[in-house]
């Protein structure tokens, strides 16, 4: 792997699947994490993601989500009026953009990190910026 | 967070220890069976098996 910069935006499938042992993109994910030191940065609308999915396996499960927010392992971005406007924008130019994915690029655009980690490798492909740059995916891919 | 917080956080130094290190004890801490994420797919697929042991009679 790449050596990784230093800030990621993190998408809810790489997250799920760090935390839950029996997902399919597990090692994966932690084949990532091993080579990750950095700081991974979400928004809480991925956190919403992330838990309704853990919740759907284990109540419980949504523990170790909070444990790694709180533990600094995991930085989350709030929104604000002027986000929720570009937010507005990007899902109105892409069809297929949930809210989540449109918190990510947002965010990643007001703090200058063009880096994702996600599993919706075909979307992310497509989004840009206001200033029509691209992210790169750093999730390992299928060999 | 605020972004400027986040911001900050960005600009000190890397950490030596892999995400992995650091948040050893989170990952992989759900192990319970995943309940099926695709009802609908799984219907189409329950329709399909039916239609062929149907067919192989």
């Amino acid at each position: 792997m790449d050596t990784l910069p230093r800030s990621i935006l993190a998408d809810t499938g790489p997250l799920f699947a760090l935390l839950h042992a029996r997902d399919v993109e597990h090692e994966r994910a932690v084949q990532f994490s091993k080579a990750f030191t950095g700081l991974l940065i979400t928004t809480w609308l991925v956190v919403a993601e992330v838990g309704y999915l853990l919740d759907r396996s284990d109540r419980r499960g949504i523990d170790p989500l909070l444990g790694m927010i709180l533990g600094g392992n995991l930085a989350v971005a709030d929104l604000d009026g002027e986000d929720v406007q570009s937010m507005r924008r990007s899902m109105a130019k892409y069809d297929t953009m949930d809210l989540a994915d449109a918190s990510l690029v947002v965010i990643g655009e007001r703090l200058g990190i063009l880096d994702v980690v996600t599993l919706d490798r075909r979307d992310f492909s497509q989004y840009r910026t206001r200033a029509r740059q691209a992210f790169t995916n750093h999730f390992p891919a299928r060999q | 967070m605020n972004l400027s917080d986040i911001r900050a956080i960005t600009r000190r130094p890397r950490k030596a220890k892999s995400l992995y290190e650091r948040a050893r004890k989170y990952i992989g801490a759900v192990k319970t069976p995943l309940k099926p994420r695709n009802t609908a797919a799984q219907a189409k697929a329950l329709v399909r098996g039916y239609v062929a042991a149907k067919h192989s009679r």
